[in-house]
């Protein structure tokens, strides 16, 4: 599960992102490219909300019946030569890839990028017993030698400087400073290069799994998901147990979407559909193939109001889009899944006790709903979190309090009168008349006034002048 | 969500019938099988703290001939608490406001697209399981228009005949805009303005960071977010920013008053009797 | 304690009789037909798709054609070591021999069983120069070609070396993968590894700036046989 750290608040991880002049610079450069390659990407689109449509549809459809098409998933990767092994939760699936590597002398893993592996803190895992593990998707290396974590779903170092990286690898691999990407990623592919031919397993994500075919299906760019998966003689593949579709037709559809989503690419470089380990006259690929499908909750969140965001596909497409990730970036979440998709579904995963502040880390503008290819309705949801939170006793006193006030006064009209009134009757005391503004609230209200004056209570009602215009 | 209602009123325009509507001075093209009176629920930030928006609302119905019908007893419809995470209370005023709704048959008119998205869909997805209210609700919401979605689509006027002496921008609130996707309606009505210039606001469809208790539970947020809005809107060098919810429109101005600004914020319906062309 | 497969199953199956899930139907309806393009505008659209991806493409009307521009591109670099699939899975006559003419060593993709030497053999395929493939499909709308695995068909062709020829039959032309999928219903039973290869490999993990050749090949040349 996620580290929470206790005595660092959420709004303490706001504070720092908000006041971090180069994340700033960093994600509006970035959130903004995104923002405008999927726009772009999504209109040369033909029928775009048809195909959206449909991949809503398969989701939902793939969902309603995700025990059946898992077990069709499952009969067919094991027909293909492949292992599978389910894991109940995060520990369980390292277990499982620690005793594969215990027991294949493995000593060291190369991985392509994996959520799943971020969420169950694998790498942690692996080397406790004293596994080497280098991460190989250029972003994820960054913030593998950075001693990081991931900040965007899509673009895990998002949050860093070209000249930060620079000092990064001048002092991590000895290349001489430089802030040019290029060289960056010529260094980055040399180092690299070596930890691939010398790894004994590789470990992957999935972004879908195809019922019907046992096949698991891994898009990227970059080739080291391709080099993960065939040059280590074992090849592990992580993925969530709601990631299916349930055919091949099914999973174009899919593909048509989730790219123009992330990157704005109609495609990723590299589309690869594993069927299976090496077949005995292949000469190359991993001699053997394990499948871990991880539940680690998403089997409950199945069954709740926000089961929904298990339609998710991982395409960042809502952290691109989301006006308050663009200004904290990923970190001040605290969660591994970050961003709005996070903020709903890390709560669902891990209980809304410890998280209860997501969910209200959001304006509701419905910018992520908008732009996700299979249309879950995010605010929708981080509304029935709000409201699991305030059940959950969650919801600070001051607030639930005055929304209690609040609910019984305007539920009485004479009172509602009486608190307009008494607002007028402020409103003067602190020299504000009609139209004017207030410049500085008490507390819990003073975050307001932080930044922006209150306007005064009119001295005179609406229905008061429509009741005099009434009478003219 | 209920789709339903939000495409009903569309679908319903296509086939207007116009009569022509003479009105004071000046004549109007209007939907001859319109309702000829409303229910106006004002809100309760119009109640209190702008009420001349909702004035300018009333006059412009009245200018078109509609009569306006204004239930007694009518205060929140209960979105800061639904918003807030606190839904037993928002069902209450969710009843509540039914209730004062309930009595007459005209249809609602809500000038604000926020309190309309929560009267319109949150209220029969709160209520779906009251036997009584759910229904209930599922009818109130079926004859609740945002007050531009109802001019142009309802009464099928565009033109009022206003008149523009000034440079506007106009700021698409969030929940207009994506809940009840409402964007012609208003743009139509800023297009027949004449004279004056209407200048696009960069990154329009950006929230402004207002979000009810957003702004006061992470103020540190909403303040980045206003900020980028406060650029923006000055970067368009209008004089006034014109929207379709108060609520926005208050903290937006709220901003720019912190800042010394002197641009001012007005509600379309306050721009659209401001003037009246000859 | 009930093992995780069981225990996954039946939690799954207990939420699913409460659950709600929107937009969930019994059928996802089949998609309409997908009209077929003619060759010569399949031709078109994928060579303009390649361009902007930083890849080449050529037309060669016949074999002789073909082999010319495959020299040729050997020819702009210095290795003269190349990875290739075998001769009956590349759609040109004749490539084998001029390679061999031309001096360039088709190295043995084959790894070894045993974990080390598997390591050593890797080892010494990273230095080829080119490796040059066939390709069982390319889809028009996004420059792809289609990649399937067998005895004679390595991954490591199109993967190691810097860069990848890749020949293509205009013939095996569609118009996007879900054709080729109708066509190839089982395209994955028969081979263990199927990558669709669109263009360079590249990256954009700092600052959103596009770099080509990160891990896979920098240069993706596509040479269409009609």
């Amino acid at each position: 599960m996620s580290e929470h750290i206790s005595n660092v608040t959420f709004h303490d991880r706001v504070d720092d992102a908000l006041r971090n002049q180069i994340l700033h610079t960093a994600l509006d450069r970035a959130t903004g490219r995104f923002q405008s390659l999927r726009a772009n990407a999504l209109a040369e689109l033909q029928d775009a909300d048809v195909v959206r449509d449909r991949a809503r549809l398969i989701r939902a459809h793939t969902l309603s019946k995700l025990d059946t098409y898992l077990e069709q998933f499952v009969a067919n990767v094991e027909k293909a030569g492949g292992h599978v092994h389910f894991a109940r939760d995060a520990n369980a699936l390292n277990e499982i890839v620690n005793e594969i590597a215990r027991t294949r002398n493995v000593r060291g893993v190369v991985k392509g990028k994996s959520m799943i592996s971020e969420e169950t803190h694998l790498n942690h895992a692996l080397e406790a017993e004293h596994i080497r593990v280098v991460e190989t998707d250029l972003g994820e290396y960054i913030v593998q030698l950075a001693g990081e974590t991931p900040s965007h779903i899509v673009a895990p170092a998002i949050h860093k400087t070209k000249e930060e990286i620079g000092e990064l690898f001048h002092q991590k691999i000895n290349i001489p400073y430089t802030d040019d990407p290029a060289l960056m990623t010529a260094a980055a592919r040399h180092v690299l290069r070596r930890e691939f031919l010398d790894a004994d397993m590789g470990i992957s994500g999935v972004n879908f799994g195809v019922a019907e075919t046992g096949s698991i299906c891994l898009v990227e760019n970059e080739g080291n998901g391709r080099l993960t998966t065939t040059a280590p003689r074992i090849h592990v593949a992580l993925m969530g147990i709601e990631r299916l579709v349930p055919n091949l037709d099914d999973l174009s559809v899919m593909l048509q979407v989730l790219a123009r989503s992330s990157t704005g690419q109609k495609i990723t470089v590299y589309t690869n559909l594993i069927t299976g380990p090496r077949q005995d006259d292949e000469g190359d690929g991993p001699d053997e193939l394990h499948v871990i499908l991880l539940d680690n909750g998403r089997s409950k969140v199945l069954a709740t109001e926000v089961a929904e965001i298990l339609y998710c596909i991982r395409c960042g497409a809502c952290l691109n889009a989301c006006p308050v990730y663009r200004e904290i970036g990923g970190h001040a979440y605290g969660s591994v899944y970050t961003g709005p998709v996070g903020a709903v579904l890390t709560p669902a995963l891990e209980g809304i006790a410890p998280w209860s502040d997501l969910p209200h880390a959001s304006s509701l503008c419905g910018a992520c709903r908008q732009v996700c290819p299979v249309r879950i309705d995010i605010p929708r949801m981080l509304l029935v979190e709000r409201d699991w939170a305030t059940r959950a006793g969650k919801l600070q006193w001051w607030l639930r309090l005055g929304l209690r006030m609040y609910s019984f006064t305007v539920t009485r009209p004479t009172l509602f009168k009486l608190a307009t009134t008494a607002g007028r009757w402020g409103s003067r005391l602190v020299g504000a008349s009609s139209g004017g503004w207030i410049r500085s609230l008490p507390p819990p209200l003073n975050g307001w006034t932080q930044s922006r004056d209150f306007p005064a209570f009119a001295q005179k009602s609406f229905s008061e002048q429509f009741e005099a215009s009434r009478k003219k | 969500m209920n789709q339903r209602q939000t495409d009903a009123p569309h679908s319903k325009a296509r086939i207007i019938v116009y009569q022509i509507q003479k009105s004071r001075d000046t004549l109007f093209f209007m939907n001859a099988n319109a309702p000829r009176r409303i229910q106006l629920f004002a809100t309760c930030l119009i109640e209190t703290l702008r009420p001349q928006a909702g004035m300018a609302v009333v006059n412009v119905l009245e200018k078109l001939g509609v009569e306006v019908e204004y239930p007694r007893g009518q205060t929140c419809c209960g979105q800061p608490a639904f918003n807030g995470g606190a839904w037993d209370d928002a069902r209450a005023m969710a009843r509540y406001t039914l209730d004062v709704l309930s009595k007459s048959d005209a249809p609602i008119l809500v000038p604000s697209g926020s309190c309309a998205d929560m009267i319109v869909h949150h209220y029969p997805e709160i209520l779906a399981a009251d036997a009584k209210y759910g229904p209930l609700a599922q009818e109130i919401a079926a004859r609740t228009y945002e007050f531009s979605q109802f001019l142009v689509d309802v009464l099928g006027v565009s033109d009022l005949g206003a008149q523009l002496d000034r440079r506007i921008t106009y700021h698409p609130s969030c929940h207009l805009l994506r809940g009840l996707k409402i964007t012609r309606q208003p743009a139509a009505l800023l297009e027949n303005l004449q004279g004056g210039e209407v200048v696009p606001l960069p990154h329009a469809d950006e929230c402004c960071g207002f979000g009810g208790l957003f702004a006061i539970k992470m103020a540190d947020i909403s303040s980045a977010m206003l900020d980028r809005k406060l650029n923006a809107i000055e970067s368009t060098q209008a004089q006034t920013v014109v929207g379709c919810d108060v609520s926005c429109l208050l903290h937006i101005g709220g901003g720019l008053h912190r800042r010394g600004d002197k641009i001012e914020t007005k509600h379309l319906a306050e721009l659209l009797v401001e003037r009246t062309r000859a | 304690m009930r093992d995780d497969k069981t225990l996954v199953l039946s939690q799954i199956r207990e939420s699913l009789r409460t659950a709600h899930l929107p937009a969930a139907r019994a059928l996802v309806p089949p998609r309409a037909a997908i009209a077929q393009g003619d060759r010569a505008q399949l031709i078109e659209n994928f060579r303009r798709e390649l361009e902007p991806l930083g890849g080449s493409s050529y037309l060669a009307r016949n074999d002789e054609q073909a082999i010319a521009v495959v020299l040729q591109i050997l020819g702009q670099g210095d290795g003269r070591e190349v990875l290739t699939w075998a001769d009956e899975d590349i759609p040109v006559r004749g490539l084998g021999a001029a390679l061999s003419l031309n001096n360039y060593a088709r190295l043995d993709v084959n790894l070894p069983a045993d974990a080390e030497g598997r390591k050593r053999k890797l080892a010494e395929l990273a230095s080829a120069a080119a490796g040059i493939t066939g390709a069982m499909a390319g889809f028009a709308d996004t420059a792809s070609v289609a990649l399937g695995t067998s005895a004679t068909r390595s991954r490591l062709a199109s993967l190691l070396p810097p860069t990848h020829i890749a020949i293509l039959r205009t013939s095996d032309l569609f118009p996007d993968m879900a054709c080729f999928f109708a066509a190839n219903p089982h395209v994955t039973r028969d081979a263990s590894n199927l990558v669709f290869v669109t263009g360079p490999s590249r990256t954009a993990d700092i600052e959103l700036t596009l770099q080509r050749g990160v891990h896979g090949p920098k240069f993706v040349h596509v040479v269409l046989v009609d």
